[in-house]
């Protein structure tokens, strides 16, 4: 298999060091985790693009999910460790699309745009910087509201984590994520709309 | 800390998402009656609940994806190879291109590289790459972009080092410099004689499109990524487009053929497909057709949905249109004849392009909107719009003596008096509701009643007759054809090819009809006149024999029938020309004939060469290929080796049933000859259940008296008989004896089975009185048409000596011939209940 050749190549971030750092109050630990997560994350993402365009929903977070797995299993690590390691984790991915989303964006408006002039130019999938953007600003917000609720979302949604293990890092019950899922989602939909209607 | 506000809003949302919609309501009205604003909180986020959907996923989704593709960003400045990659040039669905720059001690060679993205086949692609890269790399054309190398970087991943084009896209170029019509053509020259170039060389492209093709400041075309197609999967040159993952990302179905979508063989004629699509899009700025959503309706788009012309004079559209055939031999032969018929236009002469698609169109058209189905007025001027097109194409053939001007002028005329023909008498009236197809055949056949007896009106009778036909309507077309005939008679006398051609067609309608009596002096005629005017070796005398020696099997005059297919095939054999097909046809009318004369062993070999000559050529599931299935099932079964019969009957229904309702009535042929076979195996309730569904659809295609209402009969007779309801199969085969001999010529053979069969059932109720004419009959017309010696006349008469012996009348019997019972067994080995039943008979 491929990933697993990809694997044992790359370098494997020292994920326990880096998370006692950052639990020993090491703020640069993050930013020092985040490129490890980068990396493997670029590489499944990758992998995402070369299915089936059209059934692939859910496939790039399902492969987020797997990064994370990788990197915990890549390190032997306690479980509190690994409960603030996804919430760390899911975090950075947010951050990482945002961040992405946001250069996207920046390009597109200054001068770098520029049309494809060779090979292929099909367009890969709509523009998501706007949808992605706008979805962190009411994520925020959101966050203010009801800090458990954003962050059931930025583990499902963004840490591709199952309700069982949302319901573990965050220590409720199961029918509580659910519960909180379904609201957040329908109180961040309803705000998304109102401000694209605003525009 | 949560609001008190929020809190309650998380609690009522809770509630009220658990309920139904009217429970809700309710809920809601209890609960927060006395607080709107509470209530229209949550009446927003129930709303927003019901449609947020995957949107979360989807967001994130997109986002993952846009990440992922601005990966290869981060190679810049690495090396692949002895290549430093510069800045990337391109980013697609399977790939990337870069420029890249190679240090060498004297000077920077520029290249591009082309790397694939993670996932493909990566050892595939190496290994292809080594065997073609020679091919390849060889391609030495001013106007190809070369392909220097290609490998597999340190990650893995494969890539092509190519020649680099500083260029524009070639619609971009267009665009840019506000090229004419005729420019563009011209621009393509260069690029077509590139391809052709490289299919002599035995490499075919695949994959191209505008990107691929890259025009440089001075104005040269480039064509890049030549053979990479299929290097990076050659699945795709069988591939399904609907099956075969990634196809979108590698293949861009926009220039697709619709073999590469369907999964039909990938040949040069794919190229001049892919480069009409690519000559339309440059020339409207639009592609061919919309594609847009599902593989499936893409699928749909690309083989089924005829492009509009470009609308740019009829000689381009022609030309376009030509290389955009879905069938691959309908388009140009070769991208040198595209390019020599672009040349034509642009030097003002005439092109080769014909619109012969038109007959194809009208009667895909009229298949579309068979009778009952209504189509909308939209479509009726469609179809008027095919007729009027399909009429002046064919005064082209006609009018080969005319002068030109006389031609245009003619051309003129027929269309006036086709919309005529339409007439529709207050639009308003019409619009809106719809019209048949057969109701818009009726109209236009009783305005032309009225038209007097000219060329131009037997034209307008021909077209017409050809959709009645297309429709199944034989009888509405045949008063158009006999008038057709007589005008074309008047005008260029009885000698004439349009007259042989008319006579053909009146005799092969009749021959539909069952009416082979008045079938035969037709087809006799025509098929002198075509002596006369070509001589015996030629295609179209060839095809008159077939046609004649059918109509005289088809009376029943076997013997007359035998010396004529023998001609036919020994003309082949010395015309040889590519008309495999009337090889073909030949050969499966002699085995039909074998089979009727009941030499059943040499027809099934005759039948098992058909077969795989139409398998080859024509593919497993064509019409014909269904016929030899069928015949050789029918012929297998007469031996009594039912296992192989089923197999072969049964391919045949299936091909029949999926080529759709345009071959109704051999469906209900293929069912009948499986019923049948099934009553013989047992298996009654299928049997009755084909029967009756072959019954019901030749009564209603051919009406009450035609042989092959009698064959379905037949086979209904043999059921009853099975189940043993021997009174029910008397009467059927009593009336599949008087539908013989209403609609058959006299004393044909299949007279003679009927006759035998009844007598049979006459004998088995101790009717010996009743059954002796209807035996006497057999024996007499079997003799007569298959000879003497033939096994089936030793069947009938002893037969008939049993009946005798019965009727204690032993003279008579003695005075019978003698038989010889070894011819059956001959034929039928003496397992054959035939056989066994005519070894009993000769024992007594």
């Amino acid at each position: 298999m491929e990933t697993a050749r990809n694997a044992s190549r790359g370098k494997t971030p020292d994920v326990t060091g880096l998370l006692s750092s950052w639990r020993g109050g090491d703020a640069g630990a993050i930013s020092e985790l985040m490129p490890a997560v980068y990396s493997h994350l670029r590489q499944l993402a990758e992998r995402a693009m070369r299915g089936e365009r059209r059934d692939h929903t859910l496939q790039a977070t399902a492969l987020v999910h797997e990064a994370f797995m990788r990197l915990s299993e890549s390190a032997p690590i306690q479980w509190t460790d690994r409960r603030h390691f996804y919430a760390v984790a899911a975090g950075m991915m947010r951050r990482i699309l945002v961040d992405h989303a946001r250069a996207l964006r920046t390009e597109r408006r200054g001068a770098g745009w520029q049309k494809v002039q060779l090979g292929e130019s099909d367009p890969v999938g709509k523009p998501p910087e706007i949808d992605l953007l706008a979805l962190d600003e009411a994520l925020d917000r959101l966050h203010r509201v009801d800090a458990r609720k954003a962050q059931v979302v930025e583990l499902r949604f963004f840490g591709g984590l199952s309700v069982a293990e949302t319901a573990e890092v965050l220590a409720v019950s199961k029918p509580t994520i659910v519960l909180d899922t379904r609201l957040a989602r329908a109180w961040l939909f309803s705000r998304l709309e109102e401000s694209r209607d605003a525009q | 800390m949560l609001s008190e506000h929020w809190e309650r809003i998380e609690k009522v949302f809770a509630e009220a998402a658990q309920r139904s919609a009217d429970e809700r309501t309710e809920y809601l009205d209890a609960e927060c009656g006395e607080d709107p604003e509470l209530r229209s909180e949550i009446e927003r986020l129930l709303h927003a609940d019901e449609r947020a959907g995957w949107f979360l996923e989807e967001t994130v989704e997109a986002g993952a994806a846009a990440l992922s593709g601005d990966i290869e960003q981060l190679r810049i400045g690495h090396r692949v190879g002895p290549y430093r990659l510069v800045r990337r040039l391109g980013r697609g669905g399977m790939s990337s291109v870069y420029l890249a720059e190679r240090d060498d001690e004297q000077f920077r060679k520029r290249v591009a590289i082309k790397i694939m993205r993670r996932g493909m086949d990566t050892e595939d692609i190496a290994r292809r790459f080594r065997s073609e890269r020679q091919i390849l790399a060889s391609l030495d054309h001013p106007n190809i972009a070369r392909l220097h190398d290609g490998g597999t970087t340190r990650d893995g991943l494969p890539f092509f080092v190519m020649e680099y084009i500083d260029g524009k896209a070639i619609d971009t170029y267009c665009n840019e410099h506000q090229l004419t019509v005729r420019q563009r053509l011209a621009l393509m020259l260069p690029v077509l004689a590139a391809v052709h170039y490289a299919h002599r060389n035995l490499v075919v492209h695949r994959d191209l499109k505008p990107s691929n093709l890259l025009v440089t400041a001075t104005g040269a075309p480039k064509l890049l990524d030549f053979g990479i197609a299929k290097l990076l999967n050659p699945e795709l040159t069988t591939g399904n487009l609907a099956s075969t993952r990634r196809v979108d990302q590698l293949l861009t179905p926009n220039y697709a053929s619709p073999e590469q979508v369907a999964g039909g063989a990938i040949t040069t004629a794919s190229d001049v497909y892919s480069l009409g699509v690519l000559i339309y899009e440059l020339l409207t700025g639009a592609l061919p057709y919309r594609l847009t959503g599902s593989l499936k309706d893409m699928e749909h788009a690309i083989c089924d949905q005829v492009p509009e012309a470009p609308g740019l004079g009829a000689d381009v559209d022609n030309i376009v249109l030509m290389a955009l055939r879905k069938e691959p031999s309908r388009r140009y032969g070769s991208v040198e004849q595209l390019a020599e018929d672009i040349e034509r236009y642009l030097a003002g002469r005439p092109i080769i392009a014909r619109r012969d698609t038109l007959r194809y169109r009208a009667s895909k058209f009229v298949q579309r909107h068979r009778l009952g189905v209504a189509t909308a007025v939209a479509g009726l001027l469609v179809m008027m719009g095919l007729i009027v097109a399909l009429i002046v194409q064919s005064m082209r053939v006609v009018n080969e003596r005319d002068r030109a001007e006389r031609e245009r002028d003619r051309a003129t005329r027929v269309s006036a008096m086709v919309k005529d023909m339409f007439e529709i008498a207050d639009p308003g009236e019409v619009r809106g509701s719809t019209i048949t197809a057969r109701e818009l055949l009726d109209r236009g056949a009783a305005q032309l009643a009225e038209f007097e007896d000219e060329p131009e009106t037997a034209i307008l009778l021909d077209t017409l007759a050809r959709l009645y036909e297309e429709l199944g309507l034989f009888v509405s077309s045949i008063p158009l054809r006999e008038r057709s005939l007589s005008i074309y008679r008047g005008a260029f006398g009885s000698q004439s090819a349009e007259v042989a051609r008319a006579l053909a067609n009146l005799g092969r309608l009749r021959a539909w009809r069952g009416d082979f009596a008045r079938a035969e002096p037709v087809f006799r005629e025509a098929l002198e006149i075509r002596r006369l005017l070509h001589g015996n070796d030629h295609r179209a005398v060839l095809w008159g024999i077939n046609n004649l020696g059918l109509i005289l099997h088809d009376l029943g005059d076997y013997r007359a029938a035998a010396p004529l297919y023998r001609e036919g095939l020994e003309i082949q054999q010395r015309i040889r020309d590519e008309d495999e097909a009337a090889e073909g046809f030949l050969l499966g009318n002699q085995a039909l004939l074998l089979y009727d004369l009941g030499e059943y062993q040499r027809a099934e070999g005759l039948y098992r060469q058909v077969l795989k000559r139409r398998t080859d050529s024509l593919g497993a599931r064509s019409e014909l290929t269904a016929a030899a299935h069928d015949e050789l099932g029918m012929t297998l079964h007469a031996r009594g080796l039912l296992d192989e019969a089923f197999e072969h009957l049964e391919a045949g229904l299936d091909i029949r049933k999926q080529l759709g309702e345009a071959q109704d009535r051999d469906v209900a042929r293929s069912r009948s000859n499986l019923g049948r076979l099934l009553v013989d195996r047992g298996e009654l309730d299928e049997a009755e259940r084909l029967l009756r569904a072959s019954l019901e659809r030749r009564l209603a295609l051919m009406g009450e008296d035609h042989p092959e209402v009698a064959a379905s009969l037949k086979g209904l007779a043999a059921l009853h008989l099975a189940r043993g309801e021997a009174q029910e199969s008397e009467r059927l085969h009593d009336r599949v004896l008087r539908i013989y001999e209403a609609s058959l010529p006299d004393r044909h053979p299949l007279i003679a089975e009927a006759e035998l069969k009844l007598g049979e059932l006459l004998m088995a109720r101790d009717a010996f009185e009743e059954a002796e004419p209807h035996l006497r009959q057999a024996v007499e017309i079997r003799q007569s048409r298959l000879g003497e010696e033939s096994w089936k006349v030793a069947e009938a008469i002893l037969a008939l000596r049993s009946c005798l012996t019965s009727l204690d009348r032993n003279e008579a019997a003695r005075g019978l011939p003698p038989i010889d019972a070894r011819a059956i067994i001959a034929e039928l080995g003496d397992e054959h209940q035939r056989s066994r039943q005519a070894l009993t008979r000769l024992e007594r």
